[in-house]
């Protein structure tokens, strides 16, 4: 079943001579649980198509449908309680809020939702990410790793329908890479996750179940990898 | 609710931001509160005079005791009523009521009251205290004169106000723009509009807890210590004893008006948080973290900076113009206070200096003091022998005259002749040198002495004739006696008058007397010896004895020994002696020797009482306005340096990039000495064409109230140049010191720390 429909995605900078086409007709699908690597050159329209894809920026055209629902036929209010329950976040520069530590962090979702977080939810989480040690730090006293560690832990607590992941390895070192894109596999493989991930590395993307290659905003390559979750359990 | 969790994070983490924006705060508060503390300053001495003076709302008068009962007991159910004894001891009595309900009308009251007590209708034997009814709101009327003073003054505060606004905007407008990228990071994980602006807006409410006591406090003590100094000046000792003063000139603090201040400043807070809260949510979530717009504007290649200072001052103007509302903010927040600053010490310089001319015109000496012949029985001799051997005058300046009139042809009368009427005064030589033809007489006094004759002056010298003599018909006076008016006939008895009569009140009648002034018209010939043409005066106006029509001048001792003396002490003409007092003399002693000698002088004008009072109420003046000037620009400052050194602060990456690429620091500095002069040079031109503006409404305005163009004069459009210079100059110090210490502050640091520097 299709969770995520896009189509004839359309996204414009500027106007007239000085107009950029940041996605061009841009049509696909994803199923439940699909783990997709988006590729391609800078300035090919990946960062451009999870930003619309996570409703944070909207289209010039097109439509973004999440289980059947129209994301940008709602109004702001309505679209942020989206990103809140439907979408989890991970950027490359981890993005956190400097003044909350690693827990509230990893809560302030729920906790914007008016939501109590469940405690034993959250240590099993925090232990998953290898954060309970540091549960309590600010962001600045954490690694680059940690921090990104922090950010996954946002996007997941929830349990949304969809991951959004824009280079989260660009920033880290080849350990710390391996671990998150292990982390992302797990949440994947335990819990169903439907995740699109942007990376310009190649192993990464072969981990993934699909393939969609951007050039000049417009889709050029989108194919299955042949890797297969029950094949890497094996 | 993580709104609050997030407000009270922020603000305890970027102390920075915090301590400024609760200065900004602050300073807004207190402006507020020092204009409402002052008010009811104001007001409340003003009452306290008013209850000293009367200390009633309504007094009825000329009561028996025991209506003076009847009335206090019924008009008590209103307020407190005392029944008196009236002052005068005459028998009567008063009933003095002091309101402590509010009324419609103190006539009604006074109606309804004096109908009950059973006096007689319509009564009218009573007297209100306006001004204690007015500054106590005790009546419609009352309350509807001082709802239109608050207004007005409401009105002036919100204007101060509105320029406060500015700088809490910019406070909060520069705190939050820092963190815009994380409240996109906050709406991209789901924080609603609404949940950002309550976000910001209960960091304005927090920080309010903190600014409002603060501000107020300051307020409170500014206020203080500029009554202090005002009363000080001493411009209160005219109206008032020292004793009164002490007694009845009091700070007042009215709890209403102050919340009234506190209110007015905590809205302003408020709807600046909420407004900043509003204009950030207008970006989508992606332009706020990657602080992206959807436009593209062009960047001009040339700037006039750039072409002056090279590609640091490209740099400069480009940084400048990056944020351009917080960059038109800070030189709008400038100008104001530039503006003002160089008005107000414009205006009140002005104001000196026509204060002083008008002194000077009034008369250039220290008294003027007058006797009247026809009281005293004495001419000028004896009163200006009194003066100069007193010890306590000095340069002793008489003039005085007489008029006639000149019989001068006119074919188109019916007489074939014209009356034009003459003057003639004979003056003092002080008078002469100094006062008659503006410093400057046309032939020297012992000259005229010698000569024996008189200086014609006017606009044209048609009236001599070639013998240069001159008649004029005079007023001749004659002393009679009642047995000489009665022998007059009916048509002399005309131009005699009862000198001798009197008034007496206790009869109320008028007791006619013996003694009668005859006046005869008399032609006389006055040798004409030297003409003098009013348009020979340069500047007329100050101490010049000016004539309209036509006259004729000539010393007292021509007067003394002429044959002929046309001028009879006895006649009802006031004389003038001006004179200073000589050194070591103060008007004490002055006053002190003409109030002694009543009997030889009427009245006098102490010319330097009033240019003391004037002084001293320009200089309580200046130093209110003086006070009004620091607090507006203690609002410049802390705004500018909120501003530049928040600018380089967020900026250190940036900065630290072009170091890491070649720019030295020296290079640095000047970048910013061109941002800084962009500043200062914005906002002065800015302050100038303001300035010059209110200057030419001021003069229009001038025109319109007073339709002489004199008037208009007295606006010196160069007058605001050189303080709006001072201003600009000490602008851009202040803006140099705000940027180059957070500069230096770069050194603690590498410039990969700087670059990869994370709040």
């Amino acid at each position: 079943m299709e969770l995520l429909v896009i189509q004839n995605l359309c996204k414009t900078y500027g106007k007239g001579e000085n107009a950029v086409k940041a996605l061009d007709d841009v049509s696909f699908a994803v199923p439940k649980g699909q783990m997709t690597a988006v590729i391609g050159p800078s300035g090919s329209g990946k960062s451009t198509l999870l930003h619309i894809l996570g409703g944070v920026d909207r289209p010039t055209s097109g439509t973004v449908l999440l289980d059947g629902q129209d994301v940008f036929k709602q109004n702001n209010h309505n679209l942020a309680i989206f990103r809140r329950r439907q979408v989890g976040l991970i950027y490359q520069f981890y993005n956190l809020i400097p003044v909350l530590n690693a827990e509230e962090n990893i809560t302030l979702p729920m906790i914007m939702d008016g939501r109590k977080p469940d405690k034993q939810q959250l240590d099993k989480m925090l232990s998953m990410l290898d954060l309970t040690e540091r549960r309590r730090h600010l962001p600045s006293q954490l690694s680059g790793g940690q921090q990104q560690r922090v950010s996954i832990g946002r996007a997941l607590f929830t349990n949304p329908a969809v991951i959004l992941a824009d280079e989260p390895t660009g920033n880290l070192d080849s350990k710390n890479s391996r671990e998150i894109v292990d982390l992302l596999r797990q949440s994947n493989r335990e819990m169903n996750q439907t995740m699109l991930i942007i990376t310009h590395d190649e192993g990464i993307a072969l981990q993934c179940d699909r393939i969609i290659a951007l050039s000049d905003g417009k889709i050029v390559r989108d194919e299955l990898t042949g890797y297969s979750r029950r094949a890497s359990d094996v | 609710m993580f709104e609050s969790l997030l407000a009270r994070r922020y603000i305890s983490t970027q102390k920075r931001h915090s301590v400024l924006t609760v200065c900004s705060i602050a300073i807004a508060i207190a402006l507020m509160t020092m204009l409402f503390t002052a008010l009811s300053t104001l007001f409340g001495c003003m009452r306290d005079v008013a209850f000293d003076d009367s200390p009633f709302h309504i007094r009825f008068n000329s009561l028996t005791e025991e209506q003076a009962k009847t009335v206090a007991e019924i008009a008590g159910e209103y307020g407190t009523c005392y029944a008196e004894e009236a002052t005068a001891k005459d028998g009567t009595y008063w009933t003095r009521l002091i309101l402590d309900k509010n009324i419609s009308s103190a006539y009604d009251l006074v109606d309804k009251v004096s109908k009950k007590a059973g006096l007689s209708q319509p009564y009218k034997n009573f007297v209100t205290n306006d001004d204690l009814l007015f500054l106590d709101m005790k009546d419609d009327w009352g309350r509807g004169i001082m709802a239109i003073y608050l207004s007005l003054f409401y009105v002036l505060a919100l204007f101060i106000a509105a320029t406060v606004r500015l700088v809490i905007d910019t406070a909060f407008e520069v705190s939050s723009k820092e963190r815009e990228r994380q409240f996109g990071v906050l709406q991209s994980i789901g924080a609603t509009p609404k949940q950002i602006v309550r976000i910001i807006t209960f960091e304005g409410l927090l920080l309010m807890c903190f600014g409002i006591p603060i501000g107020t406090l300051l307020g409170i003590g500014t206020a203080y210590v500029a009554f202090r100094a005002v009363v000080g000046t001493g411009f209160l000792d005219f109206s008032l004893s020292p004793e009164q003063i002490s007694r009845l000139v009091n700070f007042h603090v009215n709890p209403w008006l102050l919340l009234l201040g506190v209110l007015t400043g905590a809205l302003w807070v408020l709807l600046s948080a909420y407004g900043t809260g509003m204009r950030i949510i207008k970006k989508t979530p992606i332009q706020a973290i990657s602080a992206r717009s959807n436009s593209i504007k062009k960047v001009r290649k040339n700037s006039l900076f750039g072409m002056m200072f090279g590609w640091t001052g490209k740099l400069a103007s480009r940084n400048n113009t990056r944020q351009p509302k917080r960059f038109i903010i800070t030189v709008v927040s400038l100008t104001l206070s530039i503006t003002l600053f160089a008005s107000v010490s414009v205006a009140i310089k002005e104001f000196r200096k026509a204060v002083e001319e008008a002194y000077n015109t009034f008369g250039m000496y220290d008294y003027n003091i007058y006797f009247n012949g026809g009281f005293t029985k004495m001419d000028h001799r004896e009163p200006m022998k009194l003066l100069q051997e007193s010890g306590i005058f000095k340069d002793t300046s008489l003039d005085f005259g007489e008029w006639g009139f000149y019989d001068a042809d006119d074919p188109e009368s019916d007489d074939g002749k014209k009356k034009i009427p003459f003057d003639i005064i004979y003056c003092n030589e002080t008078a002469y040198n100094n006062n008659i033809f503006g410093g400057k007489p046309p032939i020297p006094y012992e000259k005229l002495n010698e000569l024996g004759g008189y200086i014609l002056t006017g606009t044209n010298f048609d009236v001599i004739p070639e013998t240069n003599r001159i008649t004029l018909c005079l007023q001749e006076y004659k002393e009679i006696t009642r047995d000489e008016y009665e022998a007059l006939s009916d048509e002399e008895k005309m131009n005699a008058n009862d000198v001798g009569g009197y008034y007496d009140s206790e009869t109320d009648s008028y007791i006619e007397g013996d003694t009668f002034m005859y006046t005869k018209y008399n032609p006389q010939d006055f040798k004409i010896t030297e003409k003098f043409a009013f348009d020979e005066l340069e500047n007329p106006f100050p101490g010049a004895l000016i004539m309209e029509f036509r006259c004729i001048i000539t010393t007292i001792e021509v007067y003394e020994g002429g044959e002929y003396l046309k001028y009879k002490p006895e006649k009802d003409i006031f004389h003038t002696i001006q004179c200073n007092l000589a050194d070591g003399k103060t008007y004490v002693d002055g006053n002190r020797f003409i109030e002694q000698n009543k009997d030889v002088f009427i009245s006098y004008g102490d010319n330097t009482a009033e240019i003391r009072k004037a002084r001293a109420t320009l200089s309580a003046i200046e130093i209110g306005a003086g006070f009004l000037n620091a607090m507006f620009i203690m609002i410049a400052v802390v705004n500018m340096v909120n501003i530049l050194s928040t600018g380089i602060l967020n900026r250190r990456g940036e900065l630290a990039s072009l170091q890491c690429v070649g720019m030295t620091e020296k290079q640095l500095y000047k970048m910013t000495f061109v941002e800084c002069l962009q500043y200062a040079l914005g906002s002065g031109v800015a302050a100038l064409i303001l300035s010059e503006g209110l200057m030419f409404l001021t003069q229009r305005m001038l025109y319109v109230i007073t339709v002489e163009e004199e008037v208009g004069k007295f606006i010196n459009y160069l007058a605001p140049v050189p303080r709006v210079l001072i201003a600009a100059v000490a602008a851009f110090g202040v803006a140099l010191v705000a940027s180059l210490i957070p500069l230096r502050g770069m050194r603690s640091k590498s410039l990969v720390e700087h670059v990869h520097s994370v709040e």
